[in-house]
């Protein structure tokens, strides 16, 4: 490698992630043994509610402390019992949180003006982003209300501008485009690609679509555990031959469900149409489909019986 | 009761409980029921007493009841507001209240559920009073000698008269006062506390003087004190009484504990007096009234939000009409992130301490009118004041004017649920508290400047240094408070409550009067007291 890439190399940001784990009072292991390396890019995390994606956006956002492994930014590791670690997160991230409020007689411009001192930007640097931000959201024509009146969506868009004052290299977002509408969720896609070229996202969503649209690794949690990393595709391509589509007597849905992992149902003149994943073919009249993200979402984090009889 | 109204009345009960319920598993809730155990304990040790005409009342149940019950209602009517108040506030914060909005609920039926809710804090406040009264019963105060009544049953009557008699009703009317104010959404913030305070500032000392008169009033003062006046009259006849003293100082407790000494065995209540206290139950029938009218008019307005601008009208509607899977290719071009500049961080230090100081200084000082007005009039008035008293009253007014700002300044982040933003900060965290600390300090030093510089011009630096102390003091103890409680308004009444007792004469709580390195060792114990709170709470609560 030549000294100009190796430097190259240097700037890129990278978090590596070894051992994770976060215990909570009584004995509950939210987050065990997570490893990973993330690089620039989109990382999606898929998983069930409980599954511990929020525990670890938490801890990576430095509200919580790991019980237990190490953080690695751009190959300088910290332990995670000092206060060190957090502050060294701290200084490079942008976090929206799921939940989250706003002062409410303040507007977007004070607001975000007193986020960016909390972050540490100049004064100029905060003025100058805060703009661009405010025009890149679109929230011009509402900048000089009080935030107590914004919709959703608007609020929204605030949240989005904070995470990204200081220009972060690690973004963490925890379900982002909750409340935005169909206009600007393409929008906030887009925004997404343009900023992964040099900074590491992490995303956590329940709409599969937007990973599926953005995030190039995905990480799928289960438990409190990585249960597999891989791109949407391969996830995907690895449940080739296991998606059937079954059209079947209105009446006869709910038994199939008790037996067979319905991904989906569409209801058709001729009956309803399952969309089930399984190794093999559930009836002679059910027809190959193409997996998607969501099927292997949806296989990946499938009951332990189910897990046990298709095994 | 008709089977038709009981119908109507029968979903209050559950709105009240879910309320009370959401409201007393909060921490304030408990720290509130600990500052009314210290309260009690205050009357318990002695320090805190009720002398007519100089004189207290043998130590024995009616007594006890009497005392307790007065002083419970007297601080309940002055702070007893800002501790039950917020329920509305809460339910139009998170929303609960389109959603209540949309059931067939309607506004009387919330505003009594409320009202319903409100009372039942109130009643577990006064059960902590009652209790420690009972408790006093049997573990006498040193010095004070038990005093037993005829019989079991006319002692328990005499306690827990005064509680049933005067006190419920005055609950039920200052939940109802609450709900009026909390009702009107331009009455729920700092305005609104500052009439509140006025006016039951007012009520209480009408009602002071309308007990000289034997006029009705909702304290009950009117009801106790002739009647033990009565009582001090057949025993010391030559005796000039005045009027009805409650609390003194440490110095005084104990001076009265060497004064005379009546025997008063409690009200023989008649239904004349039962019936007047009772009739306070209307005028807060009223208030509910009215405050149901204010949140049926608050409901129909709606919430006003500004119209949504489009991102681009033409691209939002193809984007509505596009399929999902091809909304990548309608987005707006020029929502492009290379549009973004770069910025510059400050390196860690003083610079960056600066800017967020200066940050939360401007927040502070975001506040309305009439405040600003209030604050530059107590600066002024300082500045001219020359008597040593007059200017003690003003330092004084000057913190419980700044303590109406910094209270909500406290539980800000957890209030609005923006603690995650700031605890993600790289000046969030101790940095972040400790610039709020030093903005408040600020504030507090600014408001009392006039005063400072009377003081420095006449050399009086004891008192100087105790304003300093005081200032340091204050927004430690309301920052500390709103971190734990996760809002203002156990700040809000623990720092009136302090500095009006502390201008009634306790002088442990007078900070002015009790030195400088007391009151700056007291500020380090309330910062050390918000920085026990385990961190991911004070992370996830206001960073």
């Amino acid at each position: 490698m030549s000294a100009t890439s190796q430097a190259s190399q240097q700037r890129l940001p990278s978090l590596e992630l070894k051992g994770l784990g976060k215990q909570y009072a009584g004995g509950f292991w939210g987050l065990r043994e997570f490893s990973a390396l993330l690089q620039p890019g989109i990382t999606g995390i898929l998983g069930p509610n409980g599954a511990g994606k929020s525990t670890l956006l938490r801890m990576l956002a430095t509200l919580s402390t790991p019980s237990a492994g190490e953080i690695c930014w751009k190959g300088e590791c910290v332990p995670t019992n000092g206060l060190r670690w957090g502050q060294v997160l701290r200084e490079r991230l942008g976090y929206l949180p799921q939940d989250f409020g706003v002062y409410p007689q303040l507007n977007a411009i004070e607001f975000l003006g007193y986020l960016a001192a909390a972050k540490g930007l100049s004064p100029r640097s905060a003025r100058a982003r805060i703009d661009d931000l405010i025009a890149l959201l679109n929230l011009q024509h509402c900048a000089k209300q009080a935030l107590g009146g914004y919709s959703g969506g608007m609020r929204q868009r605030v949240g989005i501008a904070q995470a990204l004052l200081n220009d972060p290299e690690l973004l963490i977002l925890d379900e982002p485009t909750i409340g935005l509408d169909l206009a600007e969720r393409a929008a906030f896609r887009h925004l997404l690609a343009e900023l992964a070229q040099d900074r590491i996202i992490l995303l956590s969503t329940h709409i599969v679509s937007d990973l599926e649209a953005t995030a190039e690794d995905i990480l799928m949690m289960a438990g409190g555990r990585l249960i597999s990393r891989d791109s949407a595709e391969s996830l995907a391509f690895a449940l080739q031959g296991q998606v059937w589509l079954w059209t079947v007597p209105f009446k006869e849905v709910d038994a199939l469900r008790q037996r067979w992992l319905v991904a989906g149902m569409l209801k058709r003149p001729q009956g309803m149409q399952l969309r089930v994943l399984s190794p093999v073919a559930p009836h002679i009249d059910a027809r190959a489909a193409e997996p998607n993200l969501e099927d292997a979402y949806l296989w990946a984090t499938r009951p332990r019986a189910s897990q046990a009889e298709a095994a | 009761m008709s089977g038709g109204l009981l119908r109507w009345l029968a979903p209050v009960w559950p709105a009240a409980l879910a309320d009370l319920r959401e409201r007393s598993r909060g921490r304030g809730f408990v720290l509130a029921l600990l500052l009314c155990g210290a309260l009690a304990g205050l009357v318990l040790r002695g320090d805190m007493m009720l002398a007519v005409g100089g004189y207290r009342g043998a130590h024995n149940a009616a007594w006890v009841g009497a005392q307790m019950a007065l002083v419970f209602n007297t601080m309940m009517s002055l702070f007893g507001y800002f501790l039950i108040k917020g329920g509305v506030q809460r339910d139009a914060r998170s929303g609960l209240d389109q959603i209540l909005g949309s059931t067939g609920l309607g506004a009387l039926r919330y505003i009594l559920g409320k009202w319903l809710s409100h009372l039942m804090l109130l009643l577990s406040l006064l059960g902590v009073m009652l209790a420690m009264a009972v408790l006093q019963q049997f573990l006498p105060p040193a010095g004070l000698a038990q005093v037993a009544m005829a019989g079991p049953w006319q002692a328990a009557t005499a306690l827990l008269g005064p509680f049933l008699v005067l006190s419920l009703p005055l609950l039920m009317l200052l939940a109802a006062l609450a709900l009026v104010f909390e009702s009107l959404p331009w009455m729920r913030g700092a305005l609104g506390n500052g009439v509140v305070l006025l006016l039951l500032g007012v009520l209480m000392s009408q009602a002071v003087l309308r007990s000289e008169r034997g006029a009705a009033e909702p304290l009950g003062i009117s009801v106790l004190v002739p009647d033990m006046r009565a009582a001090l009259l057949s025993q010391v006849p030559q005796e000039k009484l005045p009027g009805y003293t409650l609390g003194s100082g440490f110095t005084s407790a104990s001076q009265l504990r060497q004064q005379g000494v009546f025997q008063w065995n409690g009200m023989a209540w008649t239904a004349r007096q039962v019936l007047t206290q009772w009739a306070f139950v209307l005028p807060a029938a009223g208030l509910l009234g009215l405050a149901a009218c204010f949140h049926a008019a608050y409901v129909a307005r709606g919430r006003r939000m500004p119209a949504a601008e489009p991102l681009a009208r033409k691209q939002r509607g193809a984007a509505a009409a596009a399929p999902l899977t091809e909304l990548a290719e309608v987005a707006p071009e020029q929502l492009g992130a290379g549009r973004l500049r770069h910025v510059l961080r400050l390196r860690p230090g003083l610079g960056r301490f600066g800017l967020l100081l200066w940050a939360e200084l401007r927040l502070l000082l975001r506040q309305p009118r009439w405040w600003q007005a209030g604050a530059l009039a107590l600066m002024v008035a300082g500045a001219l004041l020359t008597s040593v008293r007059a200017q003690h009253d003003l330092l004084l007014a000057s913190l419980a004017w700044a303590a109406l700002m910094l209270a909500p300044a406290g539980g800000r982040a957890p209030a609005h649920d923006a603690g995650a933003l700031l605890g993600s900060s790289a000046c969030g965290g101790r940095s972040q508290r400790l610039a709020l600390l030093a903005a408040g300090v600020l504030l507090c030093l600014v408001l009392c400047g006039g005063a400072g510089l009377a003081m420095l011009a006449g050399g009086r630096w004891e008192l100087l240094l105790a304003t300093a102390a005081a200032c340091l003091f204050l927004p430690a103890l309301l920052i500390s408070l709103g971190a734990w409680s996760g809002g203002p308004h156990l700040g809000e009444s623990v720092a009136m409550l302090w500095l009006l007792l502390g201008w009634q004469g306790l002088t442990p709580l007078d900070p002015l009067l009790s030195g400088a390195p007391v009151y700056a060792g007291l500020a380090l114990l309330a910062w050390a007291a918000g920085e026990l709170m385990p961190r991911h709470r004070l992370e996830q609560g206001w960073a």
